[in-house]
């Protein structure tokens, strides 16, 4: 995929003539920008970007990167993406979507684009609501939230998409959030260079219709006490004096006082690779005591299903030979009559 | 549809709706090929008439797909995915190849809303190809920038380009042929798997001395140039469906010829003896 003849390109490569749409202060602008910050770095040829996306307000991207993009059918980016993909191996295809377009009408879709592990980097833009229908619940708001469409709260227990990526056998999953810059760009980078289906999840705030749904990560005074910065093979240290720490109890995982009770060493350690710690710690989200993990949850090495696929057509190749469209128009059971 | 890229779509017609009798025949679909989208969207609808004819049909239909940037409807059915005919496999050598022809860049923007004149094909360009990076997508375009575009004159005008791009199609329909004599008393009119059914029973009525001819349509949408002429020479349409009569309706609007019907929708083919007694009821 990397092209070592691409002219250097930079962030206003990427940058595409049109009014960006989005209302002002959404964390959509602080996504795009660090996208078209990353793309230059990854030394990819420019035309060998496709941006395919759903419908919703995350899904408007593509029309802003100067890129090939192509804003589909709501939910169905991941099987337009998977096409694209199939036919031309050699592209960097990039699906973006949101917790409504990727979870509610796409669920389907995207469970089966990870399970099958085209090399696609799916970005999900989660913020907890349906933002361009003007504020109902989505399948990640919490429950009891009360919305337009749920004056008395609502009544579905929302998913985690980790949790939904991990079910789905997804091959790497990580999460990151809008304002954190640096954290977004490096997530974007993981993203691109892990061989399989990447899944990463982006903290996006909707200032109109869900402000402040991640300000728990996001607010100067607090988010360092709620913040647990995944890094592989580290102990799992977070609070503001990085005093805090991770244990595990059984498979119940608990916050400690680090030098108090207990010492550095009887900290859990991150391993991204490893699939139970990853279960433990997409849930996380789901208990108030514990932080909300940030970066890479998990990745493993998996076939990818395009080189099965090429592997699987020369294999029958040798095997049995060039095809022949005329052999194969005429089959084995007919005769001529005259 | 708005994205105008070729992709042919097969439907094999069965009992609906819903899921109906998942392992009988029937036409009632053609509304669905002709209408069934939001916005006013027309597509090319096209229909094979016996088993051996679902491969030149589906020849044809990618061959228009991808000559006019188009979706491509095939209405078969489960009488003819399930019948079977003495076929003369054809050689590939005998069978055109079709063209594909992309944009190409050019120093200014690519424009994927750019139509060739006589077509009004838009101009395609695949990912991959530099300097043709573009967005398409399924909000209204703006003629020739492919931009998204609300203006209220520009979609006008793209709902009628659309169309239009469709109803030029004529120029690829052959003349009608009409079996039997080209004028008289009845004309039969048929589409899709009701060709072997009318066509014998047309046969029969010709050897008695009856004045009736067969016309089989394999272009739904847009219908033949030369249709309207041809239904004009004759006393009488009379218009065999499996279906409540579908077929019929657009050819009332269409040419303001009061058409009969004859319609069973009862999950089987037609026969012979049904169609015979049908047009001796009319003559």
């Amino acid at each position: 995929m990397t092209n070592a003849a691409a002219p250097t390109l930079t962030k206003k490569d990427f940058v595409s003539d049109q009014d960006v749409r989005w209302c002002p202060g959404c964390g959509d602008y602080s996504i795009l920008a660090q996208t078209q910050k990353t793309m230059p770095d990854l030394g990819v040829s420019k035309e060998k970007f496709v941006f395919v996306a759903g419908i919703g307000c995350s899904s408007r991207f593509p029309y802003y990167m100067d890129t090939f993009g192509f804003h589909t059918i709501h939910g169905r980016a991941p099987a337009i993406a998977s096409g694209v993909k199939l036919a031309n191996p050699d592209l960097s295809v990039w699906v973006i979507t949101g917790d409504g377009d990727g979870l509610s009408i796409g669920g389907n879709h995207l469970i089966h684009l990870l399970r099958r592990n085209l090399d696609i980097n799916i970005v999900l833009f989660n913020n907890e609501i349906y933002g361009l229908t003007k504020g109902q619940y989505s399948p990640t708001s919490e429950f009891g939230k009360k919305t337009k469409s749920s004056p008395f709260g609502s009544l579905d227990r929302p998913f985690t998409p980790p949790s939904v990526a991990l079910g789905a056998q997804s091959t790497f999953v990580a999460r990151t959030v809008d304002s954190n810059t640096a954290h977004l760009q490096a997530s974007l980078k993981r993203a691109y260079e892990h061989q399989g289906t990447s899944f990463l999840e982006v903290y996006q705030n909707c200032l109109i219709y869900n402000d402040g749904a991640f300000s728990h990560v996001t607010d100067k005074a607090v988010k360092d006490d709620n913040i647990l910065d995944l890094k592989h093979g580290e102990p799992m240290v977070f609070g503001k004096e990085a005093d805090k720490g991770i244990r595990l109890d059984g498979f119940t995982a608990e916050v400690v006082t680090v030098g108090k009770d207990v010492s550095a060493d009887d900290l859990l350690v991150h391993d991204e690779h490893d699939q139970n710690l990853a279960a433990i710690l997409a849930n996380f989200t789901e208990d108030d005591l514990l932080p909300t993990p940030l970066g890479v949850i998990y990745s493993e090495e998996q076939p990818k299903y395009e080189a099965l696929m090429t592997e699987q057509i020369e294999a029958a190749k040798e095997k049995l030979g060039e095809g022949d469209l005329q052999q194969l128009i005429a089959g084995t059971d007919t005769w001529e009559v005259t | 549809m708005i994205a105008e890229l070729p992709l042919v779509v097969i439907n094999v017609q069965r009992a609906g709706p819903s899921t109906g009798m998942p392992t009988k025949t029937e036409q009632a679909d053609l509304f669905l090929a002709m209408y069934g989208r939001n916005g006013e969207s027309p597509a090319p609808v096209l229909a094979p008439s016996t088993p051996g004819d679902c491969f030149f049909t589906t020849y044809e239909a990618c061959r228009i797909a991808l000559k006019y940037m188009t979706p491509v409807f095939i209405l078969t059915d489960a009488f003819l995915a399930n019948g079977s005919e003495p076929w003369m496999i054809p050689s590939l050598e005998d069978i055109p190849t079709i063209d594909v022809s992309y944009a190409e860049a050019s120093d200014g923007h690519y424009m994927p809303y750019e139509r060739d004149e006589e077509t009004l094909a838009r101009r395609w360009a695949i990912p991959g190809m530099s300097g043709l990076e573009h967005r398409i997508g399924g909000l209204e375009r703006e003629h020739i920038s492919g931009n998204i575009s609300y203006d209220p004159d520009n979609h006008d005008l793209m709902v009628r380009l659309r169309a239009e791009k469709v109803a030029g199609m004529t120029r690829e329909i052959p003349p009608t042929e009409v079996y039997g004599d080209s004028t008289g008393d009845l004309l039969v009119l048929g589409w899709g798997s009701t060709f072997g059914a009318i066509r014998t029973s047309v046969e029969a009525l010709r050897s008695e001395g009856k004045s009736v001819s067969h016309a089989h349509l394999k272009w739904l949408n847009p219908l033949p140039a030369d249709l309207g002429e041809n239904l004009l020479r004759f006393q009488k349409v009379l218009i065999p469906e499996v279906n409540s009569g579908q077929l019929i309706k657009l050819i009332r609007s269409e040419f303001l010829i009061d058409a009969e019907g004859l319609n069973l929708v009862r999950g089987k083919p037609f026969r012979k003896s049904q169609i015979i007694s049908k047009v001796e009821e009319i003559l």
